[in-house]
């Protein structure tokens, strides 16, 4: 490697440390790079263009669009009554409640914030008047946002599949496994801990004993969340229906989104359609910056030799698949600590593509892997996204909500990393089973 | 002077209102192109071929337009270790550093400003028409990336500007505390 880009690299970290906007950081250190190496600069105007021109992004587009739509059309409060009606019976229900909500909300959002910008106003005061403590409650609804990385329709499965080339809906099936072990883990979990974060003498509300009111409250909540619980159906059902592409999948959530949250929920105004157009756009415009600068650089590493000396690198120092995966979690999880999602994949996906080449790892299996360290990233202090809006939501402070999103984190989170890791299987054999072994390749 | 500086705020808020609304009628075009593509082929059973590839400009368009709206905007990511644990509770440090920052982002923009003119030069020389919109000059996307990498400049030194007084105006604080 040229001086010139370690020099590049050097400016690279240390524009992250300082807290330079990373845009800016991914296309100063390109710049100094190839001044130094004594390249033309001339390439990076068209590599930032191009990046923008594909259709994978344009379903990014739609479904943070219709993800935030989703947010304003005020259907978390049906999603909560079906899963209360689901799962509010069991020993630390209500806070289950919370984790099976996420999961519907997961499902309608692709994102994570999103998820938890609509549960926590909703749930959190609600389960104290039912005596669990805000901080418990606020910590698993936190920990629980990381669903919103793994349940399809999902936005850091899209930028891995924009930035891999792999399938869309390979990868989407890929990370429904772990996020379903996920989930059902940190019910388990809560079981044990929900007890000891209850405030005294307070009494949790009635549920209907009987089967039969109990089957009629699950019909009625159900009937309620179906027009919201249609936007997943429409996504995957068109998509591995063969009806749809990604993208149009996507224009249809908007669409439907739209018209339920005008006509059957009716929260939707002007004022708040407005309010998700300006959300949307300063998303996209941030997701446009960072991808167009981030493809200069990610380009400029491949072009410069960085990431087969970084395949090299660590073949030779590992020379064990297992090894080598083991030391590629510990990377993300540290980069995760500090850096947000999409950065994260546009930086490491094109560097360790051609390390996991070299030991035959599946591009799928390796999808699910990064996404769900990625997601990990989300819940992983000190640069927890998560942590940062609902400690904002809820009033909790960040320090309270440390301890108890630990035990989530040790317990099931890095577990379910493991077996995503170590088991191809949990992300291939639903892919494999739906959309071919020729799309997926062997693993 | 102030009139000068009003008549600058007004513009600034059009232009930034400008670019919300044309981002948001380009987010709705594309949106019900690729839902007319689809209604096309399954109810219509008729297939428009241009439209995909519309929908693709529409959305390229307007993306570049939203880089303008998330830089005023101050959407963007970064890791926020320093200011977090370093100048937490220090006001004057914490406006220091948000010029730094400012100023750093503005200078290397201009380091792209040579390559961008030269890429937007060799666009309005050769346009390129698309495959099956055959009259849609593809040039004028290039020309709209120049465009928007322009008004994230203004932006820029908008913000540049707002951050440098409020530094002045905490300094000025700070001094009438001492005296």
């Amino acid at each position: 490697m040229e001086l010139g880009m370690v020099l590049g690299l050097v400016a690279f970290f240390a524009g992250i440390f300082v807290g330079l906007p990373l845009a800016w950081v991914f296309l100063g250190c390109s710049a100094l790079a190839l001044f130094l190496t004594g390249n033309s600069l001339t390439f990076m105007a068209g590599a930032a263009y191009h990046a923008i021109d594909s259709y994978i992004l344009m379903a990014i587009a739609f479904f943070i669009f219709a993800g935030n739509l989703m947010a304003e059309a005020g259907i978390a409060d049906y999603l909560v009554r079906f899963a209360h009606s689901l799962v509010g019976k069991m020993r630390g229900g209500l806070v289950d409640v919370g984790i099976v909500a996420t999961l519907f909300m997961s499902a309608l959002t692709g994102s994570s914030v999103p998820c938890i910008a609509a549960l926590i106003p909703l749930l959190v005061p609600r389960l104290e008047r039912f005596g669990y403590q805000k901080r418990y409650t606020t910590a698993v609804l936190c920990s629980s946002s990381f669903l919103g990385y793994l349940i399809p329709p999902s936005v850091p499965v899209l930028m891995y599949c924009l930035v891999a080339g792999q399938s869309v809906a390979a990868v989407f099936l890929a990370t429904i496994i772990p996020g379903l072990l996920l989930a059902s883990g940190y019910m388990v979990l809560n079981h044990f801990m929900a007890p000891h974060y209850m405030i005294p003498g307070v009494e949790a509300p009635a549920i209907p004993e009987a089967p039969a009111a109990r089957v009629k409250e699950i019909g009625v909540s159900l009937w309620y969340a179906l027009p919201a619980l249609g936007t997943p159906l429409i996504v995957l059902g068109g998509i591995y229906g063969g009806i749809c592409t990604p993208n149009e999948a996507g224009a249809l959530a908007v669409v439907y989104t739209a018209l339920v949250g005008l006509f059957v929920y009716r929260q939707l105004t002007r004022r708040s359609v407005w309010s998700t157009f300006k959300t949307t756009i300063a998303t996209l415009g941030m997701i446009t910056l960072l991808l167009g600068f981030g493809t200069v650089f990610t380009r400029l590493l491949i072009r410069e030799g960085v990431a087969q000396a970084f395949a090299g690198g660590m073949i030779q120092a590992f020379q064990n698949k297992y090894v080598v995966l083991l030391m590629l979690n510990i990377l993300l999880l540290i980069m995760g600590m500090f850096i947000d999602g999409i950065p994260i994949l546009l930086i490491v996906v094109p560097l360790i593509v051609p390390l996991v080449s070299e030991f035959d790892i599946n591009l799928v299996h390796l999808g699910a892997m990064v996404v769900v360290n990625v997601g990990l990233g989300v819940v992983t202090p000190p640069y927890a996204m998560s942590i940062f809006v609902g400690s904002r939501l809820s009033g909790v402070p960040y320090e309270d909500l440390l301890k108890p999103m630990m035990f989530f984190l040790l317990f099931v989170g890095l577990p379910v990393l493991f077996l995503t890791t170590y088991l191809p299987a949990l992300s291939c054999w639903l892919p494999t089973i739906t959309v071919g072994p020729q799309i997926v390749g062997p693993w | 002077m102030s009139r000068l500086k009003s008549t600058f705020n007004k513009a600034m808020t059009f232009v930034q209102t400008a670019e919300t609304v044309v981002c948001a009628i380009g987010l709705s075009i594309t949106t019900l192109l690729i839902f007319a593509q689809v209604v096309n082929r399954y109810w219509l059973h008729f297939e428009i071929m241009i439209l995909g590839d519309l929908a693709l400009y529409c959305f390229i368009f307007f993306m570049f337009i939203a880089a303008a709206v998330a830089t005023w905007n101050e959407s963007h990511v970064s890791v926020d270790i320093l200011k977090a644990k370093v100048l937490q509770g220090k006001p004057m440090s914490l406006a220091v550093h948000r010029v730094a920052m400012v100023l750093l982002s503005i200078g290397i923009l201009c380091l792209l400003l040579p390559p961008v003119h030269r890429f937007l030069l060799r666009a309005i020389e050769y346009p390129e028409y698309g495959t099956l919109v055959r009259w849609f000059n593809t040039s004028w996307l290039m020309e709209t990336f120049a465009f928007g990498m322009i008004l994230v400049l203004v932006h820029l030194l908008v913000l540049a500007v707002r951050d440098v007084k409020n530094l002045r105006a905490l300094r000025a604080t700070r001094d009438r505390g001492d005296t």
